[in-house]
């Protein structure tokens, strides 16, 4: 258990370190949600893809968020193939 | 009309969860009574108001009874927020 | 702190909750008044109060026509809107960059009917929609706190899944302070929660194009349609309109066009929005130079009307006024939880950073946004009437003094919090609120003299009541900070 000047360097490093994750996983669910945008342009059911990318958007900010580092990296991957199979 | 009668029907269902609740009832400093016939009110109505909210056309039917969730609820727990309160000075007093 | 699911989802709740709910709550103040923003416009044109119910007749069509078509040939770009249940009169409107302003005239005879230049409501849809920042830069920060509360929603539902179902109705105001906002945050929350998903998502997938660009095609498409923005002025009506408006309302119905648009080639009649449930800019075309009519151009159907079923979900114009409180209740509920949500940030951070200015800031914009800007408003409503009703860009000067205020409140909150008597400063704001909210019934009556005592439940009776009742609330908010602990 660390304490003291240990606890809170320990602690602003963990904080500094959820928020670059926090970034990147921001500016992945942005370009995933860009992606499917430009995938499904010019189809005519366009407007319903669009929809569904808004609302998956900030679900897959909170599920990169909660999944440990593997997990994430998973889905970081899997993210475009589905995009890619789907469309 | 429907609307006052889905709201009533939300706020006497949601007030039936909350005394369903051993946290709220240790508030109240009631026991678990009536629990079935809780249980049912609290199955039942929320039905009820739907199937007065489908008479409505669509889709404020399905608003106005989502909206008598929100709004029943928020009186259920004004009235459970009282109880408590009034169930705890006694104590306090003592 | 161990780095579990439940930490890094508190993480994630707290901060992206705090910065993004600073602006949250203005954006649902902001939008909860903007649900009667045309009746606020009506208050705050008292000079329409003493009218009777009229009824548009061909004759003030035709003459609100040429004045028109006056404006257009002096080069201004307007549009005119129908009389509705909401708003009895004819107006003749243009866009000035953050509403919708113009002249009321008689939908009788199409007389001038010399009302004040205001704002009006459509101050608290601009803020609302864009934080009276415009449509590029206001929007795009609109979206993106939209997309934060879309976050925090669901790290917030994670975070308090167990929970949720039986804790919905627990508030325990005697408990701990933190303890009973966490209580009032969670049960307002939950309750709301259907609202606030629908709300958020609608909003952030009409102003998505402002995130995403290439989908300008989709939803921004009711750019094109929005009335007010077409520059061309090459051919004036000379048609008179009463003949194209009885031709509309027999393709419409009666009582179904909501506003005209003039546009070079075409005079367009377009159905109103509160027509249908699926906002879709359905239009008759005429031609200005001799009326007859030219195609009747229905909206986007199927999936493309998609858009139109979000904006209809959103704008709720179609509904009923008890829709319309149904959404300014939980608006305002909504607005309240996330202020809640604002106290607890800084409550729980108050142990470990107590007397910073960092803290100090937190402090004084969470007073801000909570007190301050109703504050604002309530000034913004007393400016209307204090403020000549002749005087030249009276409603620019309005909108002056609801942001002079509202920055008096940030300073107040400011000075309160560095000091360290926040909680001093919560009750003088709240009292702020209690004057001008109790206050502004007197102001209606003796600024309406003409008018006040008439025995009848108008807008006007309605705003007053609602701002007394805002007043009561914030004495007894004031007496319940005072005997918190």
């Amino acid at each position: 258990m660390t304490r003291g000047p240990r606890k809170a360097a320990a602690k602003g490093a963990l904080w500094k370190r959820w928020l670059v994750r926090g970034a990147w996983i921001v500016g992945f669910a942005y370009f995933c949600t860009l992606g499917l945008f430009f995938l499904a342009a010019g189809r005519p059911d366009a407007m319903v893809f669009q929809s569904i990318g808004l609302a998956v958007m900030p679900l897959l900010i909170v599920v990169l968020f909660a999944l440990p580092r593997g997990g994430a990296g998973l889905v970081v991957l899997a993210v475009p193939l589905l995009q890619a199979g789907v469309l | 009309m429907i609307a006052f009668m889905a709201l009533v029907c939300w706020t006497l269902a949601l007030l039936s969860h909350g005394l369903l609740q051993s946290k709220i009832q240790r508030l109240l400093l009631i026991g678990n009574t009536h629990a079935t016939a809780l249980r049912v009110v609290r199955l039942v109505l929320p039905l009820a108001a739907l199937v007065l909210c489908m008479r409505l056309t669509q889709p404020l039917g399905l608003m106005i009874w989502l909206g008598m969730f929100s709004l029943g609820g928020l009186l259920a727990g004004g009235v459970l927020t009282v109880a408590s309160v009034r169930a705890r000075k006694p104590r306090a007093e003592a | 702190m161990r780095d579990i699911l439940r930490n890094r989802m508190g993480w994630l709740h707290a901060w992206v909750g705090f910065v993004c709910g600073v602006i949250l709550v203005v954006v649902f103040t902001g939008g909860s008044l903007a649900m009667f923003d045309t009746e606020i416009t009506r208050w705050m044109q008292p000079e329409l109060s003493g009218l009777s119910q009229l009824t548009l007749t061909e004759e003030g069509l035709n003459r609100a026509g040429e004045q028109v078509q006056a404006l257009r040939d002096a080069g201004q770009t307007v549009f005119l809107n129908m009389p509705s249940a909401r708003d009895p009169v004819l107006r003749i409107l243009h866009y000035d960059g953050h509403a919708f302003v113009g002249p009321a005239l008689n939908p009788r005879d199409g007389s001038d009917l010399n009302v004040r230049q205001t704002q009006g409501g459509q101050l608290f849809f601009d803020l609302h929609q864009s934080l009276y920042r415009g449509p590029v830069w206001g929007n795009m920060v609109t979206e993106l706190v939209a997309i934060g509360l879309l976050v925090a929603v669901f790290s917030g539902i994670v975070i308090h899944f167990r929970n949720l179902v039986p804790d919905l109705l627990l508030f325990r105001p005697f408990a701990a302070p933190g303890r009973a906002w966490l209580d009032a945050h969670l049960m307002a929350g939950v309750l709301m929660l259907p609202f606030i998903i629908m709300i958020t998502y609608t909003g952030a997938v009409i102003h998505a194009p402002r995130l995403f660009p290439m989908i300008s095609n989709g939803y921004g498409g009711k750019a094109a349609n929005r009335p007010g923005h077409d520059r061309a002025h090459g051919i004036a009506p000379s048609a008179p309109l009463g003949p194209m408006w009885k031709q509309a309302e027999a393709v419409y119905g009666e009582g179904n066009i909501g506003f005209i648009r003039f546009e070079p080639r075409a005079v367009s009649f377009y159905r109103s929005d509160a027509a249908n449930f699926v906002i879709t800019r359905d239009h008759v075309d005429f031609s200005p130079r001799d009326g007859q009519q030219i195609a009747v151009k229905p909206g986007e159907r199927g999936v493309q009307s998609l858009g139109g079923v979000m904006r209809g979900l959103h704008y709720a114009r179609w509904g009923t006024s008890g829709l319309r409180w149904l959404y300014f209740i939980c608006g305002a509920v909504g607005s309240a939880m996330m202020s809640a949500g604002l106290v607890l940030f800084v409550i729980k951070h108050r142990r470990n950073h107590g007397g910073t200015v960092r803290l100090a800031v937190a402090e004084a914009f969470t007073l801000t946004v909570t007190f301050g800007l109703p504050f604002a408003a309530l000034g913004f409503l007393w400016s209307n009437r204090l403020i000549a009703p002749s005087l030249a860009q009276r409603d620019l000067l309005e909108a002056k003094v609801f942001f002079l205020l509202w920055l008096c409140t940030l300073v107040h909150a400011a000075v309160r919090s560095c000091t360290g008597h926040v909680r001093a400063g919560w009750r003088e704001q709240a009292w702020g609120i209690a004057v001008l909210g109790c206050g502004l019934p007197v102001l209606d009556v003796v600024s309406r003299s003409g008018t006040a005592f008439a025995p009848r439940l108008d807008v006007y009776g309605v705003v007053d009541a609602c701002a007394l009742g805002f007043g009561l609330l914030a004495v007894w908010g004031q007496s319940m900070i005072a005997r918190s602990r």
